[in-house]
Formats: structure tokens, C-alpha cells, sequence
């Protein structure tokens, strides 16, 4: 396979995702809805315990779910939509890549979910202002890149294993979306010593990517963590962002095989 | 009496619609993780909260617990008539409906109560799992009021209830009678709205005024007030009061509702929005 059929494809599908989002700026403030409103009420929740330092945690939370959002509802379930509406069998019969495709819906996907997140951030900000203390910028950067690299190659997994699923797949979605947020600790800590679980439930939520993602975004943006302090984290979100991409596009070999023998790669009408 | 007819059928569909795609027993316990994770993440957000500033108390845990999970039942059938129509506009089924001499606000107004059964038994089971866990994960169990009396008052608060989230589900579907995308957009707005403005979570006096003096004679936040007064505080005098103003605002909230979109499906017929627009 040639590197430039990869590039081009990788691009072909990320700029359906860009223009899908940008071409419609209703996408943009219809998204912001949920988070906004769901951080500001964590927030507000957070001061009437008289802890007003914590209302960074809740918008946090809130630019964190809306791409964990984006994760579940326009990466795990893209294919099992494709397959329904007969797209997904071209891609198969065409030279494209699946793992482009994938990574392509990634990228579009975080760049499209951006400007929501950063209403959601700025909004937050204005109404709390919580107190930063970052002390490492690339650190940030370097997390948050990493978060985002691990939640979405969960996305990709997922995106593969729903292949298998029908309509159940959105009802699955609905199941997994709620319990990951609140076992990540996406609005609170739900690691180390802050936490409420017993150390059982936070060794199963160091499972998560997310939770490993949020621990270090939290220790960055509020503790002065820097690199040395989230190096294990970063290490972490790296290997399960590889393992889970290398697992996706495995998965999905072996469902489109399946498919292939068992003839369900198409949505049968009758 | 045929409404009633009308309205048993669209119950049936709904409740097909929500359990039916796989064993009923299994769609239910599916459907509760929603609702128990949802209250389970307020109150550990409290907990961490309360517990870092050295406010923790079983009271209120109580408080946030009992509000999530009215808020989870509220908000879950509130907006099921948009879904309804978002739904049935897609897959082409709602202009059947129109077209039937049953009236669309009765399939809507079926749609709503099926989906209200199928959210009282979710909403529920996860609060009952959620004092549960939250038992075991602050080593001992709340004090909650709990007896015959108070499981008779918190289901007739739900019951009271429907005439106000009706009410708000035909305002939301007159809006969705119209639009031909992000119909989704608007509930989650509302949903969010009521999150804040019912005092769910926290007291409605936190939020600036005029927005508390409004928030605290909305009929969710007078039933969530109702619901903490039977379950926690044992007070029925301010419990009665509760429920009678919540149930009057929630009639209004029904009539008001009934006829926008009365109105708004006749002008949606002349201007043909019904249709979904492919273009």
C-alpha cells in the first residue's frame, strides 16, 4: 500500500467530519448544551459545599465530556450508522485503509468537538473563575494530547466491536457513556487520595484511559504537576492509545471476515 | 371515550419501543445504569466536595441523592414527545399519525406516560442502588424517612408530576413539529435548565435573583422540595403545600402546552412542515 493512498484517505475522511461540523454552526451551540449545563450545575454543587476551589474540576469535566461525547456518539457507533446506510461495504470493496478511516474520523472528530469545548471552557471560566496554578505548559499540552489520543483510539475499538450490534448498538452507548464519566472521575478525582471508591473500584478505573487522562489533566491544571510528575500517566495513556488502535483494527479484521463468510456486512431490510 | 383507546394503543408502542428489543427484565437493568450512574456521580461529587471542605453530612448526601434522582425521572420523559416526533418524522411514521382521526397529542401524550412507567421503575432501581453504594462507600446507611406512608407520597409526587412534564413535552415537540435536524438539542438545553433551576442538587437561593425567585415556584423544583420534606425531613404540613402548588403549576404548565402545540401542529400542516425535508 502506498503511504499517499493512506495520507489521502485519512484526509478524504477527516474533512467530511471538519465540514459536517463547520459547515453548520447550529452543530457547534447545539453541542455545548449538555456539558455547559451539566458542568455548571457540578460546579454550583461544589460551591454550595462551600468549596469554590473545586469548581475547576466541574469545567474540566465539562470540556473533557464534551469530546468523550464526540467518542461515544460519533466514533463508537460511525460504523454501525455506515453499515445502515450501505457505506460501509464500499469502504470495504475500495484500496482505502480502514485504519486511515479511523484515524481520519479521530482527528475530524477532535478538531470538529474543539470549538464546543472551548465555549464550554471559557463560559466556565467567566462564571467560576477557578483557580489555575499550571506550572509546565507542555506538560499540558503533552497530556491533554495524550488523553485525547487514548479516549479516541477507545472510540475506535468500539467503533469495531459495534459492528456486530444492530439497533442495540445506541442503547449499549447510553449503557457504557454514564458509568465510564462517573468511574473516570470526569468530575471529581476517582484516584489517589481524594478519592471516594475503595482501592479495588480505582485500580478497575485505572483501566479507563479517561481516568488516567482526567488524574493528569487535574494534577497539571491544578496541583503545578509537570512532566515528572505525570510521567507515568503519559506513559500509560501512550501504550493504551497503541494497544487499543492495534486491537480495533484486529477486531475489525475479524468481524469483516465474519461478515464476509456469514454475509452480514449489510443491513438485510427483510 | 375513545381518547383513551387512542392513548392505550400509543402506550403499548412505547412501551414496545423502549423494552422490546431485547428481554424486558434485561432492557429495564440496561436502562438503569443511566439513571443509577447519573445519581451516584452527584452524590460523589458532594461527597469529595463536602468531605475536602469538612461539611459532610448524611443529610445532605440525603439532599443531592433524593434530588438526582427525582431530576433523572423528571428529565427522562419529559422530552419524549420531541423524540417521538424526531423519531417518527425520520422513519416516516409520524405523518400516519397526523393522518389518523386520533389526534397526534394523544399518541404523544401515550408516548409520554409509557415512557413515564418504564422511568419511574429505572429511576428507581438506580436510586435504590445508589443509597446502596453510596452505604458502603461512606460505611454506614443514611437515616432516610422510609415507610409505607412515604413510598404512597413519593410515588403520588410522580404521579402529580406528569401533568407538568406533559405540559413541557408538548411545548418542546411544537418546536420539534418544525425542525428537520438537532431536534435532540433543545431537551438536552431544557434537561440542563431544569438541572440547575429545580434545586435538585443544590438550594435554588444560590442562583442570582430574579432567576431563584422564578426557580423555586417551578412545579419540578416545589416536587423535589416535597419529596426531601417526606423522605428526610418527616414535615407534612410544607410537604402538602408542595404538592398542591407543584400540581396547580403543572396544570398550567399542561394547558399552556396543549394549546402551543395545538396551534403550532395546525400551522404545521398549512406550511407542510410535517414532511421530513430530505433537501
Amino acid at each position: 500500500m502506498k503511504p499517499g493512498i493512506w495520507l489521502r484517505v485519512m484526509k478524504g475522511r477527516m474533512m467530511v467530519r471538519i465540514w459536517s461540523q463547520f459547515g453548520e454552526y447550529l452543530w457547534i451551540i447545539s453541542n455545548i448544551g449538555f456539558p455547559l449545563l451539566t458542568s455548571l450545575s457540578f460546579a454550583l454543587l461544589y460551591s454550595s459545599v462551600g468549596l469554590k476551589s473545586f469548581t475547576g474540576f466541574a469545567v474540566l469535566g465539562g470540556i473533557m465530556v464534551s469530546f468523550w461525547g464526540n467518542v461515544i456518539w460519533s466514533m463508537a457507533s460511525q460504523f454501525n450508522w455506515d453499515k445502515q446506510e450501505g457505506l460501509f461495504e464500499i469502504y470495504l470493496v475500495s484500496p482505502a485503509p480502514m485504519s486511515a478511516i479511523l484515524i481520519g474520523m479521530s482527528l475530524g472528530g477532535i478538531i470538529g468537538t474543539a470549538p464546543s469545548a472551548v465555549l464550554v471552557g471559557i463560559s466556565g471560566y467567566l462564571l467560576f473563575r477557578p483557580e489555575f496554578s499550571v506550572s509546565s505548559v507542555p506538560a499540558l499540552i503533552l497530556t491533554f494530547v495524550l488523553t485525547l489520543a487514548s479516549i479516541y483510539a477507545l472510540g475506535m475499538m468500539l467503533s469495531s466491536l459495534y459492528l456486530a450490534y444492530g439497533r442495540e448498538a445506541e442503547t449499549l452507548n447510553e449503557v457504557i457513556q454514564e458509568p465510564i464519566s462517573m468511574l473516570s472521575g470526569v468530575y471529581f478525582p476517582s484516584t489517589g487520595s481524594l478519592s471516594p471508591f475503595p482501592v479495588a473500584v480505582q485500580v478497575l478505573a485505572s483501566l479507563i484511559p479517561l481516568t488516567v487522562g482526567m488524574d493528569a489533566l487535574r494534577k497539571v491544571l491544578f496541583f503545578s504537576g509537570d512532566n515528572s510528575s505525570v510521567a507515568l500517566n503519559e506513559f500509560t495513556l501512550l501504550v493504551m492509545a497503541v494497544i487499543l488502535l492495534l486491537l480495533s483494527l484486529r477486531i475489525l479484521k475479524i468481524l469483516e471476515e465474519k461478515g464476509r463468510r456469514d454475509g452480514t456486512l449489510t443491513v438485510k431490510i427483510s | 371515550m375513545n381518547f383513551l383507546r387512542y392513548i392505550a394503543s400509543s402506550m403499548r408502542i412505547g412501551i414496545y419501543h423502549d423494552l422490546s428489543w431485547t428481554n424486558p427484565m434485561l432492557s429495564i437493568m440496561l436502562r438503569a445504569v443511566y439513571p443509577y450512574s447519573s445519581i451516584m456521580t452527584s452524590c460523589l461529587i458532594f461527597t469529595v466536595g463536602s468531605k475536602a471542605a469538612s461539611k459532610f453530612t448524611d443529610v445532605g448526601l440525603l439532599y443531592v441523592m433524593i434530588g438526582a434522582f427525582l431530576y433523572m425521572h423528571f428529565a427522562s420523559y419529559a422530552w419524549v414527545p420531541t423524540l417521538a416526533i424526531g423519531e417518527g418524522k425520520n422513519l416516516f411514521v409520524f405523518q400516519y399519525i397526523i393522518i389518523t382521526k386520533a389526534s397526534s397529542k394523544f399518541y404523544l401524550a401515550g408516548r409520554t406516560f409509557s415512557s413515564f412507567v418504564v422511568s419511574i421503575l429505572t429511576a428507581t432501581i438506580g436510586f435504590i442502588l445508589s443509597y446502596i453504594t453510596m452505604g458502603s462507600i461512606v460505611g454506614h446507611f443514611p437515616q432516610l424517612s422510609l415507610g409505607p406512608y412515604s413510598v404512597v407520597s413519593i410515588f403520588a409526587i410522580s404521579l402529580l408530576n406528569i401533568p407538568a412534564s406533559l405540559g413541557l413535552g408538548y411545548i418542546l415537540a411544537s418546536y420539534a413539529l418544525y425542525a428537520s435536524k438537532f431536534e435532540w438539542a433543545l431537551p438536552a438545553y431544557i434537561a440542563g435548565m431544569i438541572m440547575i433551576l429545580s434545586g435538585a442538587l443544590f438550594p435554588v437561593t444560590l442562583l442570582p435573583y430574579p432567576v431563584s425567585f422564578v426557580a423555586q415556584y417551578i412545579p419540578f423544583t416545589e416536587f423535589i422540595r416535597a419529596a426531601r420534606d417526606v423522605l428526610l425531613y418527616s414535615n407534612m404540613s410544607d410537604f402538602l403545600l408542595s404538592i398542591t402548588t407543584g400540581f396547580a403549576g403543572g396544570l398550567i404548565l399542561l394547558l399552556i402546552g396543549y394549546f402551543v402545540y395545538e396551534y403550532s401542529e395546525e400551522k404545521a400542516r398549512k406550511v407542510g412542515a410535517l414532511d421530513r425535508r430530505l433537501a
